[in-house]
């Protein structure tokens, strides 16, 4: 049960299946997207997305297996990226379908880590990448 | 486009909004938070300010006697001043200064009178 | 010309921004197609903190997450644990935090202006406003003992009283930033080069500002009528105001609306000194949390939220903060696309970035 200052919030139980129809739902609702929470546990981790209206607050839980590939809701939501890249960066959650996937390394700095080759400063962004390559055969080219 | 006109003349022909610094010196605020000092006679090595520090900057070692604070970690909160049971920590005025070496300052005091064995049997 | 991209990072050391972000801009020409960030240089895991510190030292730790609302993260930490353990606090303890927050606001929003002033080369503009957010500092380590992160905060009330004389000088200082505020008012409402560069630049609709989770002065510089103060937390539910709003969805109008936001903060306080009551400032608190509780407080910046999950010992179980910057980042990258090079940094300062929030 999640409080908030005014009361309680509107909870509902989901599952990993089910959570992108959920949040299409809520979108099209008017909601917009306020955090997703991780708790994690030895069972697994336990999600909690919140979506905000006025002063309405639903929010949606689910539990997900350690290891298991959970959707992304950044297509729907855009700016829920950048928590779950957070979250695959802090409890090396799995998520499916991201917008731009920094592959786990949103806040590893460049030394920490061998980037791999294909990565420009650790970020796996194959978009940049060919916009890159574009600009270097281009200089290469003349 | 002359706006800021007004602001500049004054300025101009105003007082520095600025001090002299290491020549002038602005007084402290009464309720200023400075360096955290003990009264090292008073202290009776509970360990209370240590539990309580947020940012673990205190070491009471009760066996030697020694109360050490590193300047350097601490936040100047002053919840060891509430909390302190005997009030022998306070705060001065004086914010800390820069320095070359970060060095734990460490007092030592008397040792605790062994009075104590009392205190239990009269709980029990 | 036309197809030739180059990659330009953007920080993490450059004059506009104080905080360390690093933007990787695919240039087209001078147009920016694409922007990307890449966070994480000053990450610093405050949130495990939970872990090692009881919950009342996190109301410290929470603190030190923003060196600017340092006040206003206390207190939404702290409003979650009492929402936790069903703590009534003082009602003077109430007025005192909303004295404080919006004494917070205030400097915030100076500071900001300076900033975004020195963004654009009109220096004299951010030295007068530093020079006016000097006062609102010096009054604060007047009433609580430090010029920023001022640690009054404690779970079930507040740390220090403002005796009545330091209120007599509280509303003698908001006379006195109202006056010095509306002295350079004219210079940036009306100045034909703070408009040229900032109107018509980063345009976000309405629609689209609600449904990329803006928070703060961003949502209502778009014409969103949302400000987390009407949910009437700590002594917000004993005072008037109405949240500042503006329709264009520009730099220029969410400059506008930080701008008026100070006269509202100055407002706010005057009405607080007015109608604070005597009494108690902190409860004692017993026992340890339990449950889980979500907590929005609006802050300079913006709404911050944060996520508490207690299990009944005396170090939580999780505490997750989502600052403001952190929901602003998003929309600042929607904006990027399509925008001249040059209008990068006025870009990044509309939506105040402060890094080390984001990342903890």
């Amino acid at each position: 049960m999640l409080l908030n200052q005014k009361g309680e919030t509107v909870e509902k139980q989901i599952t990993p299946d089910s959570l992108v129809a959920e949040a299409q739902k809520l979108m099209d609702n008017g909601y917009r997207f306020i955090i997703a929470d991780v708790f994690e546990s030895e069972e697994g981790f336990e999600l909690l997305y919140e979506f905000g209206k006025d002063f309405d607050v639903i929010t949606l839980r689910m539990k997900a297996a350690k290891g298991a590939e959970i959707p992304s809701i950044s297509p729907i939501f855009f700016n829920a990226l950048l928590i779950e890249n957070e979250n695959q960066d802090l409890f090396g959650l799995k998520y499916k379908n991201l917008v731009v996937d920094f592959g786990g390394r949103l806040y590893v700095a460049l030394e920490g880590v061998e980037a791999a080759p294909q990565s420009m400063a650790g970020i796996d962004v194959s978009l940049v990448k060919k916009w890159k390559n574009k600009a270097d055969t281009a200089k290469r080219e003349g | 486009m002359f706006g800021m006109l007004k602001p500049i003349l004054k300025n101009w022909f105003g007082k520095p909004a600025t001090r002299m610094y290491p020549f002038e010196k602005r007084e402290a605020f009464e309720n200023a938070r400075g360096q955290l000092e003990i009264d090292i006679d008073n202290c009776i090595f509970c360990g209370i300010c240590q539990r309580k520090c947020p940012s673990t900057c205190l070491n009471v070692d009760k066996a030697n006697a020694k109360w050490e604070l590193d300047p350097y970690n601490c936040v100047i909160c002053g919840v060891c001043v509430e909390a302190c049971p005997k009030k022998c920590l306070h705060l001065n005025k004086n914010f800390r200064t820069a320095a070359y070496v970060k060095e734990p300052q460490a007092s030592i005091g008397k040792p605790p009178v062994v009075k104590k064995p009392a205190a239990p049997e009269a709980q029990a | 010309m036309g197809e030739r991209r180059t990659v330009i990072p953007f920080g993490p050391q450059h004059p506009v921004l104080p905080e360390p972000i690093q933007l990787k801009l695919v240039i087209e020409d001078e147009k920016v197609v694409e922007a990307l960030p890449q966070i994480g240089y000053v990450h610093r895991g405050l949130e495990r903190l939970v872990k090692v510190r009881d919950f009342h030292q996190m109301v410290f730790v929470a603190e030190r997450i923003c060196g600017i609302c340092s006040f206003q993260h206390a207190m939404t930490y702290c409003l979650g644990i009492e929402r936790l353990m069903n703590i009534e606090v003082p009602e003077r303890a109430d007025y005192l935090r909303v004295i404080w927050s919006e004494l917070h606001r205030v400097h915030s929003h100076l500071l900001w202006l300076g900033l975004l002033a020195d963004a654009f080369g009109f220096e004299s503009l951010f030295m007068e406003t530093w020079k006016i957010r000097e006062a609102v500092v010096d009054m604060m380590e007047a009433t609580a003992g430090s010029r920023v992160i001022i640690s009054t905060c404690q779970v079930g009330g507040v740390r220090r009283d403002i005796s009545p004389e330091m209120l007599q000088a509280i509303l003698k200082l908001a006379d006195r930033i109202e006056r010095e505020v509306k002295a350079i008012e004219n210079s940036i409402v009306n100045d034909y080069t703070v408009k040229e560069r900032t109107v018509g630049i980063g345009v976000i609709n309405k629609e689209q500002a609600w449904k990329l989770g803006m928070a703060g002065p961003m949502l209502r510089g778009s014409g969103v009528k949302w400000d987390a103060r009407m949910l009437g937390y700590a002594g917000y539910k004993y005072l008037n105001f109405e949240p500042v709003v503006e329709t264009a969805g520009d730099c220029y109008a969410r400059t506008l609306v930080r701008f008026r936001e100070i006269f509202v903060a100055l407002d706010l306080l005057r009405q607080a000194v007015a109608k604070i009551p005597q009494g108690e400032i902190n409860v004692p608190v017993k026992g340890n949390p339990t449950g889980e509780v979500m907590v929005q407080v609006e802050q300079p910046r913006g709404e911050v939220t944060y996520t508490l999950k207690a299990n009944g010992t005396k170090n939580l179980e999780r505490m997750h903060v989502r600052t403001p910057t952190f929901a602003n980042i998003p929309a600042f990258l929607t904006m990027l696309p399509g925008c001249e090079l040059a209008d990068v940094p006025v870009l990044a300062l509309t939506i105040d970035p402060c890094i080390s929030c984001t990342e903890r």
